[in-house]
């Protein structure tokens, strides 16, 4: 394990919920599913949190690793590196489809003029300069950032949403009148992504001062992120309509630009897009670390922190050439991420862990018996020291 | 040197027997470092070790020696040495010179005392109503010859000895200008270190309070003291600022600012990383909540550390206000703070990128007001924001007679004819005004600086990017504030890391007995600070006898 620092699970718990929020509420979503969008969340939901299970019991054979490293053990080393290769990929790709569709965002909705890549630049300068010092600078900036923007001000959004009365919810009617088929094909989209993404949380799993704590702060994040992507995908369909909901490209932008209290509190557009861009930063650190930390201990290098660099140009050269424009981007996303990503969150990890069931670890007790023993040797080799004082890290920095 | 010193000094000795007394040349060493006056003993003889010092200190004119026969038995010869305006001369004269010559001559019938070396008898009869430090070396004596003291050598003795005499002139206790409260203490620290260190004692009468004294600059030789609560201080964190304060080599120390700056971790971020304070009472509630506090001889601003970003938010009236005012005052200060560093810059961002985020009316104004102006926003902008800058500088250093002429100067002409002669919009006037009103809004000078110097950055983001560009800014600042510690403390904690119970005095306070422990990061040993159950109930006579002995969270 390279990464030295240590990371709270409250801190993994915003972590993963500003990751989860990127740029979920951002997209539409609901070019399938039409005004049922809210059961594909749901679905979704509840398989985001098995998949944090199988992350979690996967984590919890290594407890002091990343998946890099034990893929290695349990599969071999050629094939252990390629595990990892594939994983600095996946994370570099997300991150590069993050990164275009924030350019997407600004360059359609307020910079029309302006190079896409002035928006790569700048956002892969600042995601390069928190990935640097390792985990810790991305946590802590997620614990002041996520409180703010999704858990208090999207709230807010919605509350303004509904006392402008451009919500109608007859728009979300009638219930699931094209049968089950839409609602499982948009579940299975939202699974890809965000949910499936969360496998990139493997490699911060090892980073938890108790690494049995992170099955729990994980599924809360994902349920408390299925919450706001039901009401988010709802509120754009019963602002804009089932139709124009699936039209647009940044619903949610749409609804931002209608909602007028009086006179006064108009246009509030550009500050739902800061709000918006705080979380697509916390998801982009994400990705920039992962592919960074994977591509390190993939190729056995002393320390990663110089990698970051690296890895961000590399993320803004691939964000340049991916797609020739937004359109593109969208249906991408809608139609073939499920399909391209299914390896990487699904059908990977899920082979690690039965490999590591199977395999089991010597001197360690069968694991899946209780919670405790699901994470063999995390109390044990690790005392945990009070949480606090270790994340304030007087005795580290000292 | 040193041995062109002893050289010198013995052949001083060897011709003074030619020479009559009186007549012997003035002795010159030139400049000596302080190594070399520590293996400098004192000689035993009284000439000797008078023209020893003498000469160290180059023939000072205000360097008083004088020689006094001492009326024991027998007669002793002595010589007191004092540096003229450092001592206080009452002090001096009643307690020192008088008992010397008066009472010495009781003390030596006693029959007890009688084997006693003089000096000895000395300290334990006529000067025990004072410190009295046996001096064997150059050093000692020319140190505290410096300090104030007053030395006292005797003929035959290799030893002589620093009387604390300390006086002369300095600053009265006063309220100091800066952070001025309407209730609380209204005493200040002054220039003068021992007075500094008498006001905490009396603040802090505990034995727990340890203050480790040390000397800073070679050449000024300041002395600095170290003070903690032992038991409430963190001991790492106490052992790392003494580690911090020993490395210091310097020629002189005029300010506590020159330790500040050998200490803090981040000599490049504009954030200050330790908190500087003329008010005793703050210091002594770091003190309580296990910080360490740095005392400089000569400067009335005494250091804190560690500090952390919201500790620069409050002011010691926050304490001793009522907590319902509190949470409004410190929600007026964070909000001042975010004014001070955007105001401009959000100025220009909503002209230049984002007029359709305006009301109309007011985006009328604007286009109205700025259409004879022949700048973009930015250009403007960052005019004022210099203006302003130059008004609050010469504000400062002007004489204050002069004070008055420059906020004629300031407000009239640049404010009123800068908007007639198209210069500004009137709207950019107010935006600087209450940008320059929020940041005086601010208990912490240096924290002001920090937000007046990233605001210049944050009106050339806001000009490029617009919002974005602000949002750009603001996250690098945060990526900036989530690095930074303060002796090992995060400068962002409590909220980053966070941790709930330390909230409860950070964007406001609660009452005392709901403040129940001290801050986790400084005390880790001792935590607790209030014992629960003390929640002041009205009294009630039948549901109320239940609930008093009830513990609150």
């Amino acid at each position: 394990m390279l990464e030295r620092g240590k990371i709270s699970a409250r801190q993994l718990f915003f972590l993963a919920l500003g990751f989860l929020h990127g740029n979920v509420a951002v997209f539409s979503r609901s070019t399938q599913t039409k005004e049922d969008i809210w059961a594909a969340a749901l679905l979704a939901g509840v398989g985001g949190v098995l998949l944090v299970y199988l992350y979690t019991a996967l984590a919890g054979y290594f407890p002091e690793e990343t998946p890099s490293r034990y893929a290695r053990r349990l599969l071999g080393r050629p094939l252990g590196t390629a595990v990892g290769l594939l994983y600095f990929w996946h994370a570099l790709y997300v991150g590069a489809l993050v990164l275009r569709s924030l350019g997407e965002l600004m360059t359609i909705n307020f910079y029309l003029q302006t190079p896409i890549l002035v928006f790569a630049l700048s956002t892969t300068l600042l995601t390069t300069f928190a990935v640097r010092p390792g985990i810790e600078v991305p946590a802590r900036m997620a614990e002041i950032i996520v409180p703010f923007a999704p858990l208090l001000l999207l709230p807010l959004f919605v509350l303004l949403a509904v006392a402008s009365r451009i919500v109608h919810l007859e728009n979300l009617t009638p219930v699931l009148v094209g049968g089950l088929g839409p609602v499982l094909k948009g579940a299975w989209s939202f699974l890809a992504f965000p949910y499936g993404e969360l496998v990139f949380f493997l490699f911060i799993f090892p980073a938890l001062h108790v690494p049995a704590k992170a099955r729990r702060a994980a599924v809360l994040a994902v349920i408390l992120c299925s919450f706001y992507l039901i009401l988010f995908q709802s509120l754009d369909v019963a602002v804009l309509g089932p139709e124009a909901s699936g039209a647009e490209f940044f619903p949610s932008f749409i609804v931002a630009t209608m909602i007028q209290i009086g006179e006064f509190l108009t246009r509030i557009e550009a500050l739902v897009m800061v709000l918006w861009t705080a979380a697509i930063f916390v998801k982009l650190t994400v990705c920039q670390y992962v592919a960074t930390l994977a591509l390190a201990e993939a190729l056995d290098l002393q320390d990663f922190h110089s990698l970051a660099a690296a890895v961000g140009a590399l993320m803004i050269a691939l964000s340049m050439l991916i797609f020739s424009d937004a359109p593109s981007l969208v249906a991408f996303f809608d139609r073939y991420f499920p399909f391209y990503s299914l390896p990487f969150y699904l059908l990977l990890p899920l082979l690690l862990w039965a490999v590591a069931k199977l395999r089991g670890r010597p001197g360690n007790p069968a694991p899946g018996q209780t919670e405790q023993t699901t994470h063999p040797g995390g109390e044990a080799t690790r005392p945990a020291p009070p949480e606090q004082l270790q994340e304030g890290g007087v005795s580290r920095a000292l | 040197m040193l041995f062109r010193l002893l050289r010198r000094l013995a052949g001083g000795s060897r011709k003074r027997k030619g020479i009559p007394k009186g007549g012997q040349p003035p002795f010159h060493p030139g400049p000596v470092t302080e190594e070399e006056l520590a293996r400098l003993p004192l000689p035993a003889s009284l000439e000797q070790s008078v023209s020893l010092i003498q000469g160290l200190l180059g023939h000072a004119a205000d360097l008083i020696v004088r020689e006094v026969l001492l009326p024991s038995t027998p007669p002793a010869r002595a010589a007191i040495l004092f540096i003229e305006h450092l001592v206080d001369k009452d002090d001096l004269q009643q307690h020192i010179l008088k008992p010397l010559l008066l009472e010495v001559a009781a003390t030596a019938r006693v029959a007890a005392l009688a084997g006693r070396n003089l000096l000895t008898r000395l300290v334990e009869t006529a000067l025990s109503d004072r410190k009295a430090i046996p001096a064997a070396n150059a050093l000692q004596a020319t140190e505290g010859l410096l300090d104030g003291d007053t030395l006292l050598l005797l003929d035959g003795s290799p030893q002589g000895l620093i009387l604390t005499s300390r006086g002369g002139e300095g600053r009265a206790v006063e309220e100091p200008d800066t952070e001025s409260v309407v209730r609380g203490p209204r005493e200040g620290f002054t220039e003068r270190l021992h007075t500094n260190l008498s006001l905490l004692r009396r603040k802090i009468k505990s034995p727990n309070l340890r203050t480790e004294s040390l000397r800073l600059g070679r050449v000024t030789r300041t002395q600095v003291v170290l003070a903690y609560i032992e038991g409430l201080a963190n001991r790492r964190i106490v052992e790392e600022v003494r580690r911090r304060l020993q490395r210091i080599e310097i020629d002189g120390v005029l300010e506590s600012a020159y330790v500040e700056e050998f200490i803090e971790d981040s000599p490049f971020s504009p954030f200050p990383q330790v908190a500087a304070t003329e008010r005793p009472d703050r210091v002594a509630a770091g003190l309580l909540e296990g910080r360490v506090a740095i005392l400089v001889d000569g400067s009335p601003f005494a250091l804190t550390v560690p500090a952390v970003a919201s500790e620069f938010f409050l002011s010691s009236e926050d304490y001793y206000a009522r907590v319902p005012i509190v949470i409004l005052v410190r929600f007026v200060r964070f909000v001042s703070f975010f004014v001070a560093l955007l105001a401009p810059a959000v100025y220009v961002a909503l002209t230049t990128y984002h007029q359709e985020m305006l009301p109309t009316p007011l985006a009328m104004a604007i286009a109205a007001g700025r259409e004879g102006v022949p700048f973009p926003a930015v250009v403007e902008a960052l005019l004022m924001v210099f203006t302003f800058e130059v008004l609050r500088e010469a504000g400062v250093r002007m004489p204050r007679p002069l004070g008055q002429a420059i906020s004629i100067v300031g407000a009239l002409v640049i404010g009123e004819t800068a908007v007639q002669a198209g210069l500004a919009t009137p709207l950019m006037l107010i935006v600087i005004a209450i940008t320059a009103i929020a940041s005086f809004a601010f208990p912490s000078p240096s924290m002001v600086m920090a937000t007046r110097l990233l605001a210049f950055p944050m009106v050339l983001l806001a000009a490029m990017l617009g919002i974005f560009g602000i949002i750009w800014g603001l996250l690098a600042i945060l990526i900036h504030l989530v690095q930074l510690r303060s002796f090992g403390i995060p400068y962002l904690w409590p909220y980053a890391p966070l941790s709930l119970p330390d909230l409860r005095d950070s964007l406001s306070r609660l009452h005392w007995w709901w403040m129940r422990e001290r801050p986790s990061l400084m005390t880790p040993e001792n935590a607790e600070r209030v014992p629960p159950g003390q929640r002041p109930w009205p009294p009630r006579p039948h549901r109320g006898q239940k609930k008093r002995g009830e513990e609150r969270p």
